[in-house]
């Protein structure tokens, strides 16, 4: 448990920092979002199909499918001001 | 300035609302196909934005910048979602909620070292209060 609370922070924790580095070099927030969750989506989809737990898809019933639908969509819409937020914060 | 603080307020806000949806989900289906299906979710949107957005991809963002951006994408909205999400199917989102929000400590850290940023005092008073405070709720929560 204390392992995944772990994870969680340190996984959390460089985002922003990679962000910033990026924003450095192109000062697009919107976009780099953008590009950083069609990663991220890439990513995971496949090793969720690699990782075999595919029939839990088509299981997924229509209640839980909107509720983790609404989830993500409101995480990657919090994703653009915080993107913003590196963007306009003074230089180190 | 307050802009700046407006735009992370409102990403404070939208996150904070995050762990009820996935708590009201859980009881129907597991973790790894929540994410997924969030990140399904959010395409339509990404579509939407890479269509009428003024500027193409291509033109406005430096490869090596796209880079970055992926690694931040594969570090918060793929790594970081998925133990979120585990975090709150196991310890649920009032318990969770607190020590993911000691996050500040990580990135300050982070910024140190690659980013050569430099604390103030202020910005060290603020991280100990935010890690104080989860520190104290999740206590609470055990007791």
């Amino acid at each position: 448990m204390c392992f995944i609370r772990c994870l969680r922070r340190c996984a959390t924790g460089p985002n922003p920092i990679l962000a910033k580095l990026g924003l450095h070099l192109s000062n697009e927030p919107v976009l780099g979002a953008c590009i950083g969750i069609v990663a991220s989506a890439i990513v995971y989809t496949t090793y969720f199909f690699l990782s075999g737990p595919g029939h839990y898809l088509v299981a997924l019933p229509r209640q839980a499918g909107w509720y983790f639908g609404l989830a993500g969509m409101v995480s990657t819409v919090a994703i653009f001001p915080c993107f913003s937020r590196l963007n306009v914060s003074p230089p180190p | 300035m307050l802009y700046g603080e407006a735009f992370a307020l409102t990403a404070a806000l939208l996150w904070g609302v995050v762990p009820i949806l996935v708590r009201k989900g859980l009881p129907h289906a597991n973790v790894s196909v929540g994410v997924l299906d969030g990140l399904f979710a959010s395409l339509p949107l990404l579509v939407l934005v890479f269509t009428f957005y003024p500027r193409s991809v291509i033109h406005a963002v430096a490869p090596q910048a796209a880079l970055w951006f992926v690694l931040a994408g594969i570090s918060g909205p793929c790594l970081g979602r998925l133990f979120n999400y585990i975090g709150v199917a196991r310890l649920g989102p009032v318990k969770s909620t607190p020590l993911v929000n000691t996050a500040p400590l990580f990135t300050t850290v982070f910024a140190v070292l690659f980013l050569g940023e430099h604390i103030t005092l202020k910005i060290l008073s603020g991280i100990l209060r935010i890690v104080a405070g989860a520190v104290v709720l999740t206590g609470q929560q055990r007791g």
